[in-house]
């Protein structure tokens, strides 16, 4: 039936990884575009080598219900697709058995696999050098025969070769003469570099010497500059003690408003103090002649503090003096 | 939370698994290309032919007669298959058949020309729909016989589904989606859904919502009206099937080696992948915690939802496997690990029980103690909802619910009529410590509310009604139970508040709720006071006293606290409110944790206790005029004077406080009731008052201020006194408007009484003077110090 077949081939084409997703609709017209291209594909897989021409307007298909590229062709590409579908379950099966039975195996060494695999790699880039200089210098051995032969064919004659071992000897004689002529020359050369040496040595001497000399002299503004220095040395000094002092007073200073800042607040404090218990007499229920004591009182201890902190604040200025 | 999935080395059908569906908590059957039935059961994990078919059948789909049903429609149904032993089985040849638990065909009909390609029983299992390649939707009778042709179309339909209450049809063709009502002459919902062909489709029946999938590799989630909530991304290859849980809380969505667990908003939980082909047909077990699936290699495969996290305070509990639990207490990082006999079906986790319940029993652990659990058996065995309250928790089974204590002493099992407690979700029931409230199956416009305490309905067994249709309802938490307030949220989205208990004589079932938000998309009740969370369109809300709207309705707007919801996206669902923090969980699935003021909460915790001097002090501190305006409400709802008049004096409004002051004046305690009433808006409440203490004239007076002469006269009659005040006034009213007299009984009382102002204006005063004596009476009697 013509939706059964359609879902299977969906089914199957996405199980086979077809590119494309095929819906179940692409079959209710006429597709060929479709049927050609999965055609194609299908057959791909089976032979990857084979090469389809792609234009399908002279394409000749033979099945006359592929031809109709309709709900029937689908059964035609089914019949191929499953063949490829069926594989692919039996496949997926054993490899979940193979890898059942592979899985405790010990996992293989890869590093020296590979370092094989690059030994091999090597010979065989070698052994097609090897082969190519070989197959070079024997096409050379045409030639080379030749010469060889005619080489070997040719006869030797004794003026040739005397004239031959003259012409080494009188070379020989003059490499002598050469080596003795230098050696005659080495004495010369020696002498030549003492005396420059010497001469050098005095030229040294006499420069140290002068620097010896420039050395002992003293400037004339030497004495000046000692004395402007210790001159500036003992005015620095008596300016920090100046500083010290002024840093000082200015603390002395601040000490005192703040003491005095104390001694208004113990005067307003006081007084108030005095107002209060006035008040306080004056409505209390006796009216004694007990309240001038009080603030008599009162009066006396204000008094005491305020020369206790005028005392308190002189101090530290007489002691640092 | 992720699918654990099991599947078997060899297939066990030798061609492409077409169709699955469930037999019973642990059977199921699977139907393939190589015309073989086959039964699997998961609990002895044996696999056994159930029934071979002829050669030329082709299966395209299968469903048993949903469970639940059974028994109330086969003897509705005479003559008919009996029960839940039958199942329908499509073919590709166009047949549709019905086939009886053994296996034995009862009944084969030719349905389609071409391939009948989908066929469901509807959800009270009394007709079967058809979608063939023809384009044809057939409705068929439960014994298969032709009931009509529904609609027809060019273009083949390749799934369908039955609305929530088997009233529609939703059918794809090619793509469009097209909601169909079963009544003739009326108008289709029709709307293009996806790019490509819709493959597969599926409606919940719990929470209403669609999902499609189809060959442009996207899953989508609709509503009910056909608007979009969710696009999923595109996939590798077309998604071949949809299927909600039973609960509506989760989805799976299949495709070519692919297994996907969804979240109801459509945001992914886990996704596998199976070697096993394109899934051809996931159903779900009627627990909701494992799936079936047709593979298109001849597998079928089983997958179980494990890592279930549900959260309490410190203690957070996962399910790590078909039968264990871990439990950790994140403050000091302990670790226990809880092992179950059966297979765990739900959990729960709140007001410091867990609660689990297994195919055969309950477990109730407190968080204290984790080694003795109160174990109780269940009566069926098959709970598909838990929902906690403070004392007691509701268990819902697939044909009863039960209400228990944390003891496991059974307290009550509510009935209705025509109840279907397996579609029931947690916005359908809500439950407090005194209140059941189940919103109606069959009528969608009611409510059934019973009393926690023995299970009776309220209000002489009439059900709430309300004007629409209802989405969602939830019950407040704490208070009083005759203050037991339901929050409804109806199908346009708008909010109400109602009360739960009905008291004296109400005019009308719409008098009892009113609206107080619109665009409502999640709400949620405090756990610790009875505050109101919600979303509305785009702003986030904060209720702080929704029981205000039948206090004072103009205060309801400042008692609440509004923001911007930007930062929680589209669609987000308030899923925790508890103390002063909020959980929302975004369209996307992530969790958004924020906070609201905590003042709100520690002044209902005040007023709770009467302590109104505290509360008052609490406002002052922080000097909100959103408090000010909810302690207004409470105090007024409470009808404590002194609260309300300071508190109404701090949000300005200065004529509350005058009338307050006058209320307090009054001499006695009745007139200050009615008088509370008055001010609160319940004219009957306050006349009902006024009547039974007595105070006739009062009575009198009020209808008279209110323009409601008729009923003044008629009280006046009825009680035979100042029927001439009633006239008088009623004259005096016609001067100043420039009117005559229609009513006719004015004009034949009009006749018979003479008006003499002086005369009322004594009688009047003699009534007030009464009113002193008494209230002097009342205070005497009520103080005993002077």
């Amino acid at each position: 039936m013509a939706f059964r077949d359609l879902r299977s081939l969906t089914e199957m084409m996405r199980a086979l990884g077809y590119p494309r997703l095929i819906s179940l609709e692409n079959f209710r017209q006429p597709n060929f575009q479709l049927v050609a291209e999965m055609l194609s594909w299908l057959v791909k897989r089976f032979e990857p080598t084979s090469d389809l021409p792609t234009e399908i307007d002279s394409e000749q298909l033979h099945a006359k219900k592929l031809y109709q590229a309709d709900g029937h062709s689908v059964k035609e590409v089914i019949k191929v697709a499953s063949v490829l579908y069926d594989a692919m379950k039996l496949n997926i099966t054993d490899n979940l058995n193979d890898n059942e039975d592979s899985s405790h195996l010990p996992t293989f060494d890869i590093g020296s696999k590979v370092m094989e695999l690059k030994q091999t790699r090597q010979l065989g880039t070698q052994i097609t050098t090897k082969g190519a200089t070989l197959y070079d210098l024997l096409g050379k051995e045409v030639e080379l025969r030749e010469r060889r032969s005619n080489v070997l064919a040719r006869q030797l004659e004794i003026t040739d070769v005397e004239q031959a071992l003259k012409a080494s000897l009188k070379s020989v004689g003059e490499d002598i003469k050469a080596t003795n002529h230098n050696i005659e020359n080495v004495a010369s050369n020696e002498a030549n570099l003492e005396a420059k040496i010497e001469k050098k040595k005095v030229e040294l001497e006499r420069n140290q010497k002068r620097l010896m000399t420039l050395k002992k002299v003293r400037p004339a503004f030497m004495d000046e500059y000692e004395k402007l220095e210790g001159d500036l040395k003992k005015l620095y000094e008596e300016y920090i003690l100046r500083f010290r002092c002024m840093a000082f007073l200015e603390q002395q200073v601040d000490e005192l408003d703040r003491v005095e800042q104390d001694r208004k607040e113990e005067r307003e404090l006081a007084t108030r103090r005095i107002l209060e218990r006035m008040r306080q007499e004056e409505s209390g229920m006796k009216p004694r002649g007990g309240t001038g004591m009080g603030e008599r009182d009162a009066l006396w201890g204000l008094c005491l503090a305020k020369t206790r902190t005028i005392r308190r604040a002189w101090i530290p200025i007489r002691t640092s003096f | 939370m992720r699918f654990k999935t099991s599947n078997l080395k060899e297939a066990k059908h030798s061609e492409l698994v077409s169709c699955v569906s469930w037999m019973s908590p642990d059977d199921v059957i699977s139907i393939a290309d190589d015309h073989k039935i086959l039964k699997w059961n998961l609990v002895s994990a044996e696999t056994q032919p159930f029934a071979e078919l002829p050669q030329d059948f082709h299966p395209t789909d299968v469903h048993w007669l949903p469970k639940g049903q059974a028994s109330g429609a086969g003897s509705r149904a005479k003559g008919g298959p009996s029960g839940s032993d039958v199942f329908l089985v499509t073919s590709a040849e166009g047949k549709l058949q019905l086939i009886n638990k053994n296996g034995r065909m009862e009944k084969s009909v030719e349905a389609h020309r071409g391939a009948c390609l989908v066929g469901r029983w509807s959800h009270d299992g009394a007709g079967i729909v058809t979608g063939g390649e023809d384009g044809a939707v057939k409705v068929w009778s439960r014994s298969g016989m032709l009931r009509s042709t529904l609609a027809s179309n060019t273009m083949p339909v390749y799934a369908l589904a039955w609305s929530p209450d088997s009233s529609h049809v939703l059918y794809a063709t090619d793509k469009l989606l097209t909601i169909k009502p079963l009544a003739p002459n009326s108008k289709p919902i029709q709307w293009k859904a996806h790019e490509g062909l819709i493959l597969c489709l599926d409606w919940s029946p719990s929470n209403y919502r669609i999902i499609s999938g189809g060959e442009d590799c996207r899953y989508k989630v609709w509503d009910q009206f056909g608007r979009q909530l969710f696009n999923s991304s595109q996939h590798d290859y077309p998604i071949t099937s949809v299927s909600w849980s039973v609960d509506g809380q989760l989805f799976a969505v299949g495709s070519f080696n692919t297994l996907r667990l969804c979240d109801k908003i459509g945001w992914s939980h886990s996704l596998d992948k199976p070697a096993t082909g394109s899934l051809y047909k996931i159903a779900w077990s009627a627990d909701g915690t494992q799936v079936a699936a047709a593979c298109g290699n001849g597998h079928v495969i089983f997958a179980h939802v494990i890592e279930k996290r549900i959260e309490w305070k410190e203690f957070e509990a996962t399910v790590t496997g078909r039968k264990t639990i871990s439990l950790r207490n994140v403050t000091n990082d302990a670790w226990e690990k809880l092992e179950f006999r059966d297979r765990i079906i739900q959990i729960s986790m709140d007001f410091g029980f867990l609660i689990v319940v297994t195919t055969s029993q309950c477990y109730i652990y407190t968080t204290r103690n984790w080694n003795t659990p109160t174990i109780f058996d269940l009566k069926e065995g098959s709970v598909s909802l838990i929902i906690p309250a403070e004392k007691h928790f509701l268990l819902v089974e697939s044909n009863a619910v039960h209400l228990y204590s944390y003891e496991a002493r059974l307290i009550c099992s509510p009935k209705w009529p025509g109840m279907r407690p397996e579609t029931l979700n947690a916005h359908t029931v809500s439950l407090c410590n005194d209140t059941i409230a189940v919103r109606d199956q069959s009528d969608e416009k009611n409510v059934h509310l019973f009393d926690a305490t023995n299970g009776k309905a309220l209000n002489d067994g009439r059900p709430f009604t309300h004007r629409q249709e209802i989405a969602e309802i939830a019950l407040d938490q704490v208070g009083l139970a005759n203050q037991r307030k339901l929050a409804i949220v109806d199908k346009n989205r708008d909010l109400f508040v109602a009360n739960v208990r009905k008291f004296g004589k109400v005019s009308s079932t719409q008098g009892n709720s009113a609206k107080i938000g619109a665009m409502v998309q999640s709400l949620k009740w405090n756990a610790n006071s009875n505050m109101l969370a919600a979303i509305q369109d785009s702003r986030f809300c904060t209720y702080l006293y929704p029981a205000v709207i039948f206090v004072d309705r103009n205060l309801l707007h400042r008692t609440i606290i509004e923001r911007d919801s930007g930062e929680f996206g589209k669609n987000p669902t308030i899923v925790l409110f508890s103390g002063n923090s909020i959980s929302v969980r975004r369209a996307d699935g992530s969790l958004v944790t924020t906070a609201v003021s905590p003042y709100p909460g520690m002044l209902f915790e005040y007023t709770q206790s009467n302590r109104w001097s505290e509360a008052t002090k609490l406002c002052r501190f922080v000097k909100d005029e959103t408090l000010w305006a909810c302690l207004a409400g409470i105090s007024t709802q409470a009808r404590h004077l002194e609260t309300a008049e300071v508190s109404y004096s701090a949000i300005q409004e200065a004529d509350k406080v005058h009338y307050i002051q006058y209320i307090k004046e009054l001499p006695t305690k009745e007139a200050q009731n009615a008088e509370m009433a008055v001010l609160t808006g319940n004219y009957q409440d306050a006349e009902n008052i006024l009547l039974q203490a007595g105070l006739t004239f009062r009575a009198i007076l009020l209808n008279i201020y209110l323009h409601q002469w008729e009923r003044a006269l008629d009280l006046a009659i009825k009680h035979k006194t100042h029927v001439d005040t009633v006239l008088a006034y009623r004259v005096k009213h016609l001067n100043r408007c420039d009117k005559d007299e229609t009513i006719s009984r004015y004009i034949q009382y009009m006749k018979e009484v003479d008006i003499d102002w002086e005369r009322i204006g004594a009688k009047i005063e003699e009534e007030y003077h009464k009113e002193r004596e008494m209230g002097g009476r009342a205070g005497r009697r009520g103080s005993s110090v002077p």
